[in-house]
């Protein structure tokens, strides 16, 4: 299973109702509120062995499956 | 002359600060002449079409216009009830039943909730309001007022499952607002980063706070709450210099290491209420903000917002309890059993349309059997601590509390209990790890069982855990022994 299927797993697991690869602004559009984003920030902090500070989230990295996929790389990194 | 509606602020700000903006952020600024204008444009049109005192319920977002929306409620001489506009259908139609207004103001894209659950309102469009302000009418409607009337009706949480609406009386808030503005020390001018939604009672210190001292309302969208990065930056651009939060939206600007020693220059004023505030929390903010004001509060909303308050004037070990203090001016409470009973021009009148639940909590003061005096019981516990100051010690009932909001968990059992496919099923609180916990028995699966509860009860409801058991635990009496659930629950989390 490649990074994109496994977010998506955790994605589904967070929220089931939320098509999570056709929708791009997930932020912006109210789609997830607080009490999403930090069941999904546990989860990938989880599901990719990473930490995600709070304090270094913006909106863009949550709008798109795309987006947080890049984010997750970019902890994997350091 | 003593102030006896809330629109005498409005008007005070209108005549002698016009042009000082009274929302001010980017895409919704408004002057307080123009939002005089607009609340006496609304006003005009719903007098026309509504006796006073008549109840309207709003279905708009957190916006200039609902706040024009509600002045405009009030100029009519009627009262208004904001609705949270992502609660479920079948809970505004709950409350519109209790409430039975005679009108809905919703903006355009509620148009088709307000129809549906209408049940014989009208339903106006606030863009669709046309007309001129009629000076005769609202001056008719003015004299008509006495300040016992109702300003607003605000619906918390009921254990039977229908939420109860608090009715608060314009003496009320003026009580309120008028202790506040002096003891929070407000200058004029002031600039309030409003985090609270207008169904909530900490909004009415932010908008008429705002209003009585000619300030300004920045509403910070929702979606900031959750950036604590780019909070602090619009903190920081919008010069905000007052915020009266809930210690969880504290907490998480805190916790996420976002406040730096002079990052906020202009913050001055840290105000909060509607939770208990960590000392933790209070304490990351006091080494970022050491000049800052800070006052914890404390009240329900039959009292309108605040009925006790605490300005941190000492050094606090982390693990230390807050005080909340003591009671407001013009406010007593006494400690019946350990009870908080609150007495004065704060009181709600009672719950709309709900004389037993008004019963059970406005009481007699039974200090005073002489005359009918009335007290609030507000089923929060407190003590005095060594120095005189209230110390709250939590609830006596089967409330709890998340992100400030009120929850009774009989509301949330209501809904489970009604579901397809339960039989039968309770909800307990673990309070150490924050979680509500439903267990239920009957066909539904974890799955289908959310489904149903997300269109009875607001998000903040839902269970964080659920567990599908073969059977419930029972008393002697037959009822469910939820003492036993929880003891269970948590022998399973070890």
């Amino acid at each position: 299973m490649d990074d994109m299927q496994k977010l998506l797993a955790v994605l589904v697991e967070v929220k089931d109702d939320i098509d999570f690869e056709a929708e791009k602004a997930l932020v912006d559009d109210g789609l997830i509120d607080s009490l999403d984003l930090t069941q999904i920030m546990l989860a990938l902090d989880e599901a990719f062995d990473i930490h995600i500070p709070a304090g270094e989230i913006e909106p863009e990295n949550f709008n798109s499956a795309e987006a947080m996929l890049a984010l997750v790389r970019q902890y994997q990194k350091q | 002359m003593s102030v006896r509606n809330v629109l005498t602020w409005l008007e005070d700000a209108a005549a002698s600060a016009p042009d000082a903006a009274a929302f001010d952020m980017p895409g919704c600024a408004m002057t307080w002449r123009e939002t005089a204008a607009e609340a006496q444009r609304i006003g005009s049109f719903l007098a026309a079409r509504l006796a006073a005192r008549t109840p309207v319920l709003l279905l708009m977002e957190k916006s200039p216009a609902c706040v024009c929306a509600m002045l405009g409620v009030a100029y009519a001489g009627c009262f208004y009830t904001p609705l949270d506009s992502s609660m479920p259908e079948a809970r505004m139609r709950l409350i519109g039943e209790t409430l039975r207004p005679g009108a809905i103001l919703c903006e355009e894209k509620f148009a088709s909730a307000a129809y549906r659950i209408a049940d014989g309102a009208a339903v106006y469009q606030i863009e669709g309001i046309s007309g001129e302000a009629d000076p005769e009418r609202l001056a008719e409607r003015r004299r008509g007022h006495v300040d016992t009337d109702l300003l607003y009706v605000l619906f918390t949480s009921g254990s039977t499952g229908v939420p109860k609406g608090v009715s608060i009386a314009h003496r009320s808030v003026v009580d309120f607002v008028e202790w506040a503005c002096g003891a929070l020390r407000l200058p004029e001018g002031c600039r309030f980063g409003s985090q609270a939604p207008f169904y909530f009672d900490n909004s009415v210190l932010d908008i008429y706070c705002a209003m009585r001292m000619r300030g300004s309302l920045h509403l910070i969208p929702k979606a900031d709450f959750m950036f604590p990065a780019r909070l602090v930056k619009r903190l920081k651009e919008e010069r905000i210099d007052t915020v009266f939060w809930v210690p969880s939206a504290l907490t998480a600007v805190a916790n996420a290491g976002v406040l730096q020693g002079g990052v906020l220059p202009d913050l001055r004023r840290v105000f909060f209420c509607g939770e208990v505030m960590p000392c933790r929390t209070l304490n990351l903010w006091r080494t970022a903000l050491p000049e800052a004001d800070y006052v914890n509060m404390y009240g329900p909303t039959e009292i309108t917002d605040v009925c006790a308050w605490y300005r941190v004037d000492r050094e606090f070990a982390d693990a230390d309890a807050l005080p909340i203090g003591f009671p407001c001016e013009n406010t007593r409470i006494d400690l019946i059993d350990g009870e908080i009973c609150v007495t004065g021009t704060c009181l709600s009148p009672g719950y709309y349309n709900a004389p037993e639940k008004t019963a059970a909590a406005f009481v007699r003061n039974p200090m005073r059997p002489q005359i009918p005096e009335w007290m609030y019981r507000t089923g929060d516990l407190a003590a005095y601590n060594e120095r005189g100051e209230l110390m709250f010690l939590g609830r006596r009932d089967s409330q709890i509390k998340r992100s400030g909001y009120r929850i009774e968990l009989g509301e949330i059992e209501c809904a489970l209990q009604s579901a397809q496919g339960v039989d039968s099923g309770c909800c307990v609180y673990d309070g150490e790890r924050e979680r509500i916990v439903c267990v239920w028995t009957g066909g539904a699966d974890e799955k289908t069982l959310k489904r149903q509860l997300k269109e009875r009860v607001p998000k903040y409801m839902l269970p964080d855990v659920w567990l599908r058991w073969d059977e419930l635990p029972a008393t002697g009496s037959g009822k469910i022994d939820r003492v036993k659930v929880k003891r269970i629950y948590e022998h399973s989390q070890h």
